[in-house]
């Protein structure tokens, strides 16, 4: 049936355009589309809520608020991502005690569909961090840090494609230079990557290869300190690349009011967001898409 | 159904098929984002049950349930984010480290600390008013860091110097004053004596640093090194809990005029 309505669609709607090929399109309303991304950033094993006695966040966060919120979200919008940009480990005695394993099984539980790595991830090591992937059922995406013959290799992948109510999303992670921030045996073997060059290529192939709708970059690089000297961060990310939507930021635990908007190589906005951290805040971002009129009405008047 | 007459006739038949190729290929995005909308809300809901997450979570707090004793007070609340070059946390948890460490180090080698310098990203939450517990300690001090000391050439004491001056960061310091005017060094005092480039100093820090964590690249290659490997946090936990009340303020120890 599916099949015979795709068709039915195609057939009425091509005929209209032969017909009156010159036609506003503008006022036809084809589909349009609302897709939500849900996401966290640093939540550092923080499981439980802050204690109603804590003098700046009394009784925020905790597993069981977010857990209630990201349901609310998708019973409003089902065509939900919820996606996470890294740290999930280290901050409270569940990751000193049981080494990640509650976290992953809490964000599985909880409908994550993605996150990336942090430079926390690697605080036991890559060997116990590649054991504990397996209680995460969503993929940790990276394409900076070589992993070949390390214990990540395979474990980790470069992106993932969502469909979501045919809207294609392409979502790839970027991490940090890890030199100072983790100790250099708990990570050998792995090389950090330009950013910019690896996204232009991964952006590349999601966009021009796989033809993805919507494209959102995980990033553990930390949103704008070290903008001046021109060290690596988001800001320099989106304005040094081409295909980027979103930006889902973390590192530098920046609570931002509201999304910054960047223009990129081609001109085009990109929006950086982040949510502080510790699961004290949920992101919410509305993607409104509408049916591209242009490239079908060329191939309209083609025929 | 109407259109399926369109398909079934023959005489659309080819047409409309070369037009599904035709749509099909040059048809690049099928969408394109028109609006987007962000919202970054607070997650908040101190009533809310879920017993299919509190029946995963309850082993494991189970398991940690003893870090919830209680270890001591604090008479205020404390941050590490209170102040511009010194905080209330910070200054209180290198004065407990550098009072723990010195008795073990001059036991250890018959030499002593001249001053303590940890680092601002390692404290990672807030010591509040009240009741203390070791869980508290490790939501602080998450990290597995040890204490080292390092002896370092004056030379390099005053590239520690210039990276606090740069860094205008919070970073913890015990045993040391320092003094900026603007951008310029004006006055240091280590160990109620005056800084001397041409002297030595030891210098008590966490091997993560000793390492070169977070650039702190003059604790690299020291002229002498000393691990005393106790865990930081342990130190912490084992002062707190003899003292019973712990107070921690801000004294000017590092300050910018």
């Amino acid at each position: 049936m599916k099949r015979r309505y795709f068709i039915d669609k195609i057939t009425s709607s091509t005929i209209f355009g032969l017909a009156f090929p010159f036609i506003s399109f503008e006022k036809i309303k084809f589909n349009s589309k609302k897709i939500t991304i849900l996401h966290t950033n640093d939540v550092h094993s923080h499981i439980d809520p802050f204690p109603s006695t804590d003098p700046i966040n009394p009784n925020g966060g905790g597993i069981i608020a977010r857990a209630k919120m990201i349901n609310t979200f998708k019973k409003e919008n089902p065509n939900t991502l919820v996606l996470d940009a890294g740290d999930i480990f280290q901050g409270t005695p569940y990751f000193n005690f049981f080494g990640g394993e509650i976290e992953l099984k809490l964000m599985s539980k909880l409908g994550y569909n993605a996150s990336t790595l942090g430079n926390h991830e690697f605080d036991n090591g890559i060997k116990k961090l590649a054991k504990s992937l397996k209680h995460a059922n969503f993929p940790l995406l990276n394409s900076n840090y070589t992993i070949k013959n390390t214990p990540l290799e395979e474990k980790i992948k470069n992106y993932e494609i969502f469909i979501v109510d045919g809207i294609k999303i392409g979502v790839f992670g970027i991490g940090i230079k890890l030199k100072g921030l983790v100790d250099k045996n708990l990570y050998s073997g792995i090389e950090y990557l330009d950013p910019i060059e690896i996204s232009q290529d991964v952006t590349n192939k999601l966009k021009n290869e796989l033809k993805c709708d919507i494209i959102i970059c995980l990033s553990h690089l930390g949103f704008n300190r070290g903008y001046k000297d021109g060290i690596m961060c988001d800001l320099i990310l989106a304005e040094k690349t081409k295909d980027i939507d979103l930006i889902i930021g973390g590192h530098s635990h920046t609570f931002m009011k509201n999304p910054v908007k960047v223009k990129n190589l081609k001109g085009k906005q990109v929006i950086i967001n982040q949510v502080g951290c510790f699961g004290i805040n949920l992101g919410k971002i509305d993607f409104y898409l509408t049916e591209n009129k242009i490239s079908k009405k060329s191939s309209s008047i083609k025929v | 159904m109407k259109p399926i007459l369109y398909f079934n006739n023959k005489k659309y038949k080819n047409i409309v098929i070369v037009i599904i190729i035709l749509f099909l290929s040059c048809n690049n995005y099928n969408y394109q984002i028109n609006n987007i909308k962000v919202e970054n809300i607070i997650v908040l809901d101190s009533i809310v049950k879920n017993e299919e997450l509190d029946n995963l979570v309850q082993p494991y707090k189970n398991k940690i349930k003893d870090l919830q004793k209680i270890i001591g007070y604090s008479k205020k609340s404390l941050s590490i984010r209170d102040g511009i070059l010194e905080s209330s946390l910070g200054n209180l948890l290198a004065d407990i480290l550098i009072e723990e460490s010195k008795p073990v180090f001059n036991k250890m080698y018959s030499k002593n600390i001249d001053f303590c310098l940890l680092n601002f990203g390692g404290v990672r939450g807030n010591l509040n008013k009240g009741q203390i517990t070791q869980h508290h300690l490790f939501t602080i001090m998450p990290f597995n860091n040890t204490s080292t000391v390092v002896k370092l050439t004056g030379k390099k004491v005053l590239e520690l110097i210039k990276y606090i001056n740069k860094a205008k960061l919070a970073h913890p310091t015990s045993g040391i004053q320092i003094e900026f005017i603007g951008e310029k060094i004006d006055k240091v005092i280590v160990e109620n004596k005056k800084f001397n480039v041409d002297d030595t100093y030891y210098v008590l820090t966490s091997n993560f640093l000793q390492e070169g964590g977070d650039k702190m690249d003059f604790f690299k290659n020291p002229l002498e090194l000393y691990p005393l490997k106790t865990n930081i946090r342990d130190v912490l936990i084992n002062y707190i809990t003899k003292k019973d009340t712990i107070i921690g303020k801000k004294d000017n120890r590092i300050i910018r005029f």
